[in-house]
């Protein structure tokens, strides 16, 4: 029973993944409440673009976190997701802000499905990481 | 907010104001004064007249003008202030309207006339509020149907009459003005006005008045841009108003008006209807005592006259005591003796329908076939023909035989020479005469129609062919008949199986029979079978040919065409369009004449049960599929894009408008009631988009007359799927914005070269009258090079004064207020302004261009009213904010791959997203010859609704072709009808979902676009989903409501609504395909895709969706049919054809060398264009106009033109001998063979021979006095008639310069770097076969 560098980093990913899970949790209702008609998609688009990045930093910070950790399993489970921001970004639409989301484009049905489907995803991917992550800080609380 | 305060100030004042510029308009309609609204009002009316099918003939003329007077009032306020002199007249006689106030007060609608603004202005909760696009769908509550039923039961009666509104179209305007108004009479100068009308309100003055108004129309007939006048119902409404001014209705009335005032939130529109209601019923019984001859005269006749003398006569008291104290309708009643027939109903809806109902309507074709509208009946397919008619029916089968008696001759023929095989054409000929009537006094069924006919029945487009029923409007209409009688024809049951060409016994040649080869001309049969009937037609006998080259090119039509007659007719007729072919199975690779020569025609779709034909016109709304499948899965087979496309803002000639103070929509999805709504009873209806079953308010059925309910199968709203309603300020966020405009104009070093500022001016100058808006409208300037000129206009100022703004990064406004100014008020200013502005900048040598700042300025300027932007653009952006750089590769030009399609900033996307909230729309012209990154720039009207023109390397001098075009464009931009702070709403029956939105607009939400401005030249697509399956459901429908302010400040709602059956059939679902329709939605999805993706992407996409569709019908065949053929049905055969057409496009063409801005704009073309121009765009029309002295002459309105066959875009079909005429879209070649007739050259062009003419010396054809010229020119009337742009003429040569880019548009040709259409059928077939 020791508190080494591992724990504490599974600690902060469990606390990150949680903020992640917040995140994706907002997503998914912003993009709800586009196809309900709720909410204008210029306003949609501008509360959701400035969170874009940080979630894609926030990721990738604990999961370099787990890398100097030499938590290698882990972050091989987490590099397809990183891969998929960083492509994400890359294409997303021309804007001169942060973000992914353009209010122009963003009510056609493919790129609002997409872009739930996505919410969904992370969403579950967040979960289970997070309990993994849960299981690995308890584990390496017990077995050191 | 200057200018905010400014607009309200002004608003509040107007009351004030002794003429309002809608009041002047009624108090002297036909005087000289006219404010610019009146003036629209009455010829609206004027036209709706004419138009109208009542003759505008005699004394009982009267009632028709008043009608439309009427008509005006209903439509805009102005018009309802016209009301104010019946109005007057009735105050003195019933002073009882109580009304009056109780409609004055807060909550109901504004009263009517001029007040009617100010009012909700006032009331209005402000600006503050966001703008609401569909009205307040969810808060809205029609006043009426809210109300308690007890308070509704004393009402009602009046409201009914007034309430729904239908009446307001008319008379009731001018009632409820009396009405709301109450005491309050008009405004001084108005009462004058009235006292002259009022009077006696004897047929003389009215037929004074109505003199009046006609010189009105005839003043103001060259107005392009109108509201949209209520057409339809001119005649009936026309009757109504006339109603309404009798006196012996409006005793009755009064004292119910009152009391509907009450309760109707505006109470001028209700009293107007009570009164138009009972007059209409009054009329109606005396229209159903006399004979049937021509409903709407006697009616005009009848109500129109009596009406007045006795209103005149009857003091209110007299009214009353008319009416039975139970109802207060009683008064009525001395009337109702001659109404007995008529059906109680509503009045407007009531009368036009009765009137149609009752006598059988002399539409035209009815008469042509003397078949007399009783013949109805026969066309049930089910049923025997009852009595008449020819002996022909009885030998037919009585589905086919039904048909054709309703037939209109037009559609029929027009189907004919687009088939090729003849089967199908046969039959139809023997039914039809294809031409006119006349010349086919009988149809003498030949003798092989009975054979041909049962092969009619099974085909599976049996559907199809009902739309071809012109059902007799009259006959499919009338309540009484039993079920419609087309409808058997579509039912269900009798649907022919899927694969209705093996089932067709009768049929001789088998589908890809010899018959159908290409070489042939339409089947000998079948001509032979036409020319029997049509001895006279032209074609057959060729009169003179004095250009024609020799025989054979006149041979060829002659033989090939051989119907061309039957076609001009079937055009001409809206009816028809059934395509009784489809199952017709057409092996592509041996059919060459794929194009009618008639042109191609629409598919129709066939609602099963329902034979009204009330179904949205195709020009304005249509869909892929005619028949939509229900599931996904079975549209996945079909492989067909399935999507709407809409044209909303197309100028109508016929479009009913209802002005009501309840607009009945459904209490659940808010869909407004239409055609297609299902009656539980006669107070409820069943929603046929969300299918809630919703109560009809009392108004829309009561009848005041008979207590009673009536038919709401009468409204204008249930019988037709085109309306437009005028919205009561439940529609409004804020008061109606004014007309505004703002021009941007680039004036750097490359401007003034171009030359363009010299023709802006000047046509500006020229129709600165006739630009839309009322007294409201607001008018700037802005000039822009590296810096930004504003012009003061202030009133007052002797003289404009230009104020420089450099500072470009932070633009700020120099003089807020007095930038964007009152037209009218400011005029002569404007004038000195745009007289100056071309020599102002003559000598400037600044080449930067800040568009973007002026941009800002711009929109700083308008923020606070919304309004219309014009830019004008020569050069690339490079200084300021949005500057853009040069991304054009030259070595791009050419290859595959093309980058640079998407925005190089957002900047213009955002600044749109700002306007579109502002409700500032801006319009682009581009003059750019160097590269100027439209990709870029057109983001700024893309989003904000706007609209983009591009004319590559204008100079005023050097291009005088393009010159031409600028003017004829801008001259239309600057005049056409402008509907402001728009919002559309397009709703889909539960089970379908929009996918994608394709157009210019910004998407706000899922089902609701944002038009900052729509324009009558504006075309959108929706991709559709099916997200549920459609299990249940005979038909399913889609309804656009557009939202807008009209130039006169009116909020009105224009409603389309399409209706289409579903089925479970993939060989119905290829019969019912609209194959215009899929090209169309295709070019717009792989514009997407060229953009998102690649270019070459787009191409491949292309080419799969034409091998996709096409496997999937090949699909659906026996294989025996479809081993070394390609198979296609009617519907599809053009799918290859157009997909090629569109790779070799401007658009999406590769290997030739295109700029990126060529390209670009043409992408934004496919997106934005209305469906009819994009097809003509990608597949141009030829003409050979050297047979035009063979051809038969068609009329069409009051244009007379020859009728010339369409040809293929094939070099096959251009001979040395001939001048060919391509028209496409943007420009018209004349093309002119070597060797053709000098005769032609001399008559058309005045040149002696071919050797003397030069390349694009011609810009005009000459007017010269000849056979040939007149005909040359009418044609090219005919073709540019109705089209949002002008066309470009340019004389080509066989061996000259241009000659590659007239032969570039020949789709069917090989290239050097682009296949042949018979390689890429042979392509497609490979991968079908693989």
């Amino acid at each position: 029973m020791a508190f080494t560098f591992v724990a504490a980093c599974y600690i902060l990913a469990l606390i990150l993944t949680a903020v992640l899970i917040f995140f994706a949790i907002f997503h998914i209702i912003a993009f709800d409440e586009l196809k309900t008609d709720y909410k204008n998609p210029i306003d949609q688009c501008n509360s959701l673009n400035p969170l874009v990045l940080p979630e894609y930093f926030i990721h990738i910070f604990f999961n370099v976190l787990l890398l100097f950790a030499m938590e290698f399993f882990t972050v091989i489970l987490n590099i397809p997701l990183i891969a998929y921001h960083i492509r994400r970004y890359s294409n997303r639409p021309v804007m001169s802000q942060p973000g992914l989301y353009d209010p122009t484009t963003i009510m056609n049905a493919d790129q609002l499905n997409r872009a739930m489907r996505e919410g969904w995803i992370k969403l579950a991917f967040y979960l289970i990481s997070f309990f993994y992550y849960l299981y690995s800080m308890i584990y390496e609380l017990v077995s050191s | 907010m200057a200018n905010a305060q400014n607009t309200n100030a002004n608003w509040q004042n107007r009351p004030a104001v002794p003429s309002l510029p809608t009041q002047p308009t009624v108090g002297v309609p036909l005087g000289g004064q006219r404010p610019p609204i009146a003036d629209n009002m009455q010829l609206k009316t004027g036209q709706s007249v004419l138009n109208g099918p009542v003759p505008i003939s005699g004394p009982p003329g009267q009632p028709l003008f008043r009608p439309p007077s009427s008509v005006n009032g209903i439509a805009s306020p102005s018009v309802s202030q016209g009301s104010m002199q019946m109005n007057g007249q009735f105050s003195g006689i019933r002073p009882p309207v109580s009304s009056g106030p109780v409609m004055n007060g807060p909550n109901q609608g504004p009263p009517f006339q001029g007040n009617q603004f100010n009012q909700p202005r006032q009331g209005y909760p402000g600006s503050s509020g966001q703008f609401r696009p569909d009205g307040p769908p969810q808060n809205f509550r029609p006043p009426f149907s809210g109300a308690p039923p007890s308070s509704q039961g004393v009402f009602r009666p009046q409201q009914t009459g007034g309430p729904s509104g239908m009446p307001p179209m008319q008379g009731i305007p001018q009632f409820s003005t009396q009405s709301s108004q109450g005491g309050v009479s008009g405004p001084p100068g108005v009462t004058a006005s009235q006292g002259m009308a009022r009077p006696p309100l004897s047929q003389a003055q009215q037929t004074q008045s109505q003199g009046k108004t006609i010189d009105t129309k005839l003043l103001l007939a060259d107005r392009p841009n109108e509201l949209p006048v209520p057409f339809h119902g001119h005649g009936q409404y026309s009757h109504q108003v006339g109603m309404a001014l009798t006196p012996g209705i409006t005793p009755a009335n009064s004292g119910p008006s009152s009391q509907r005032s009450s309760r109707t939130n505006s109470p001028a529109v209700i009293n107007p209807n009570l009164d138009a209601l009972e007059g209409q019923f009054r009329g109606t019984p005396e229209q159903e005592t006399q004979p049937p001859g021509n409903p709407q005269q006697q009616w005009s006749q009848q109500h129109g006259l009596p009406p007045a003398s006795q209103q005149q006569d009857m003091p209110p008291a007299s009214n009353f005591p008319g009416v039975p104290p139970s109802s207060q309708q009683t008064g009525v009643p001395s009337w109702q003796p001659d109404m007995p027939g008529l059906p109680p109903t509503s009045q407007q809806t009531g009368m036009p329908s009765s009137s149609q109902q009752r006598f059988p309507p002399p539409p035209a074709n009815q008469p042509q076939f003397g078949v007399p509208p009783m013949s109805a009946p026969n066309q049930r397919p089910g049923f025997p023909p009852p009595q008449m008619t020819t002996g022909q029916q009885p030998r037919f089968p009585p589905t086919s035989m039904g048909m054709r008696p309703g037939f209109p001759p037009v559609s029929s023929t027009s189907q004919q020479p687009g088939f090729p095989p003849p089967p199908v054409s046969t039959n139809q000929v023997p039914g039809f005469p294809p031409t006119s009537a006349s010349q086919h006094p009988r149809f003498p069924p030949p003798p092989t129609t009975a054979n041909q006919q049962p092969g009619f029945q099974p085909a599976p487009t049996s559907a199809n062919q009902q739309p071809g029923f012109p059902p007799p409007p009259s006959a499919n209409q009338q309540p009484g008949f039993p079920p419609p009688p087309t409808s058997a024809n579509q039912q269900p049951g009798f649907r022919p199986p899927p694969t209705s060409v093996s089932q067709q016994p009768g049929f001789p040649p088998p589908p890809t029979s010899a018959s159908q080869q290409p070489g042939f001309p339409p089947q000998p049969s079948s001509a032979n079978q036409y020319q029997g009937f049509q001895p006279n037609s032209p074609l057959g006998q060729p009169r003179s040919q004095p250009y024609a080259p020799q025989g054979k090119t006149i041979g060829e039509f002659v033989n090939t065409y051989p119907k061309q007659n039957t076609g001009l007719n079937a055009m001409t007729s809206n009816f028809s369009n059934m395509s009784v072919q489809g199952s017709q199975n057409i092996n592509l690779l041996q059919q060459k004449k794929l194009i009618p020569p008639d042109g191609v025609e629409t598919p129709k779709p066939v609602i099963p049960n329902d034979n009204r034909n009330v179904n949205c016109n195709p020009e304005v709304f249509r869909c892929t599929m005619n028949n939509i499948p229900q599931t996904s899965a079975l549209l996945n087979k079909s492989r067909l894009p399935l999507g709407i496309l809409i044209h909303p803002f197309k100028d109508l000639s016929q479009l009913p408008v209802i002005q009501s103070s309840v607009i009945v929509r459904c209490r659940s999805c808010r869909t407004y009631i239409n055609p297609f709504v299902y009656f539980v009873d006669s107070r409820r209806w069943k929603c046929n988009l969300c299918y809630r079953v919703n109560e009809l308010p009392d108004e829309f059925s009561f009848d005041p007359v008979s207590k009673s309910y009536g038919d709401p199968q009468r409204r204008p709203e249930i019988k037709s799927a085109t309306i437009e309603f005028i919205a009561p300020s439940e529609y409004m966020l804020r008061p109606p914005q004014p007309a505004v405009y703002l021009y941007l104009i680039d004036v750097s070093f490359n401007a003034i070269e171009t030359g363009y500022l010299t023709v802006f001016c000047e046509t500006l100058l020229d129709v600165l009258d006739r630009i839309p808006g009322d007294s409201r409208t607001q008018i700037g300037f802005i000039a822009y090079d590296s810096s930004v000129h504003f012009f003061n206009l202030a009133e007052g100022l002797s003289q404009p004064q230009m104020l420089t703004v450099t500072d470009v990064d932070d633009i700020f406004l120099p003089s807020p207020d007095d930038l964007l100014v009152n037209l009218n008020e400011c005029k002569s200013l404007v004038i000195d302004l745009l007289n100056q502005l071309p020599t102002l900048f003559e000598n400037n040598m600044e080449t930067r261009s800040a568009l973007g700042a002026a941009l800002q300025a711009a929109f700083k300027m308008t923020t606070a009213t919304g309004g219309r932007l014009t830019v004008m653009q020569t050069v690339l952006p490079t200084y300021g904010p949005g500057a853009l750089q040069n991304r054009e590769d030259s070595t791009q030009k050419t290859s595959k791959d093309i980058s640079s399609l998407g925005p190089a900033t957002d900047f213009y996307k955002k600044l749109a997203l700002d306007c579109s909230a502002q409700q500032i729309a801006v319009d682009l012209f581009m003059f750019n010859g160097q590269y100027a990154d439209i990709a870029s720039i057109e983001c700024i009207s893309k989003f904000s609704g706007g609209c983009v023109s591009y004319y590559p390397s204008y100079h005023a001098v050097r291009s005088p072709h393009l010159a031409e075009k600028f003017e004829a464009d801008l001259r239309r931009y600057l005049t056409r009808k402008v509907g402001f702070e728009s919002v559309m709403r397009i709703r889909c029956s539960k089970g379908i979902s929009i996918h994608t939105f394709h157009g210019n607009f910004f998407v706000r939400s899922t089902d609701l676009l944002s038009l900052p401005n729509v324009n009558p030249d504006a075309g959108f697509g929706m991709q559709m989903s099916i997200e549920e399956p459609l299990t249940d459901m005979s038909t399913m429908c889609f309804q656009a409501a557009l939202l807008y302010t009209s130039s006169k400040g009116e909020r009105r709602i224009r409603v389309h609504t399409l209706c289409l059956p579903v089925t479970n059939q993939i060989s119905e679902i290829h019969a019912g395909a609209d194959q215009q329709a899929i090209i169309a939605l295709l070019a717009k999805m792989a514009v997407d895709r060229s953009i998102s993706s690649s270019m070459s992407d787009a191409r491949e996409a292309i080419v799969n969706a034409s091998i996709d569709i096409l496997n999937a019908y090949s699909s659906t065949l026996p294989a025996s049919q479809r081993v070394g053929n390609l198979c296609s049905n009617d519907q599809l055969k053009l799918i290859p054809l157009y997909c090629l057409a569109l790779l070799k496009s401007t658009a999406f063409r590769t290997g030739i060398s295109t700029s990126l801005d060529d390209r670009t704009y043409a992408l934004h073309q496919c997106k934005s264009l209305p469906t009819t121009e994009l097809i003509r765009m990608l597949y141009p029309d030829l003409y050979p106009i050297h047979t035009i002295m063979d051809v038969e002459m068609v009329k069409k309105g009051s244009l007379e033109f020859p009728k010339l066959p369409l040809l293929q875009l094939s070099s096959a079909n251009i001979d040395r001998n001939g001048a060919y005429l391509l028209d496409t879209g943007d420009t018209i070649y004349l093309y002119l063979g070597s060797a053709v007739n000098p005769q032609f050259c001399q008559d058309v062009l005045d040149r002696p021979h071919f050797a003397s003419i030069q390349e694009g010396g011609i810009t005009e054809l000459p007017e010269l006095e000849n056979d040939g010229s007149e005909r040359v020119r009418s044609f090219i009337t005919y073709l540019l008639d109705g089209r949002s742009n002008g066309a470009a003429l340019v004389v080509v040569r066989e061996d000259g310069k241009l000659r590659m880019k007239f032969f570039q548009h020949f789709v069917e040709d090989r290239t050097e770097s682009s296949i042949s259409y018979i390689e890429f059928l042979q392509q497609i077939q490979m991968q079908i076969k693989s």
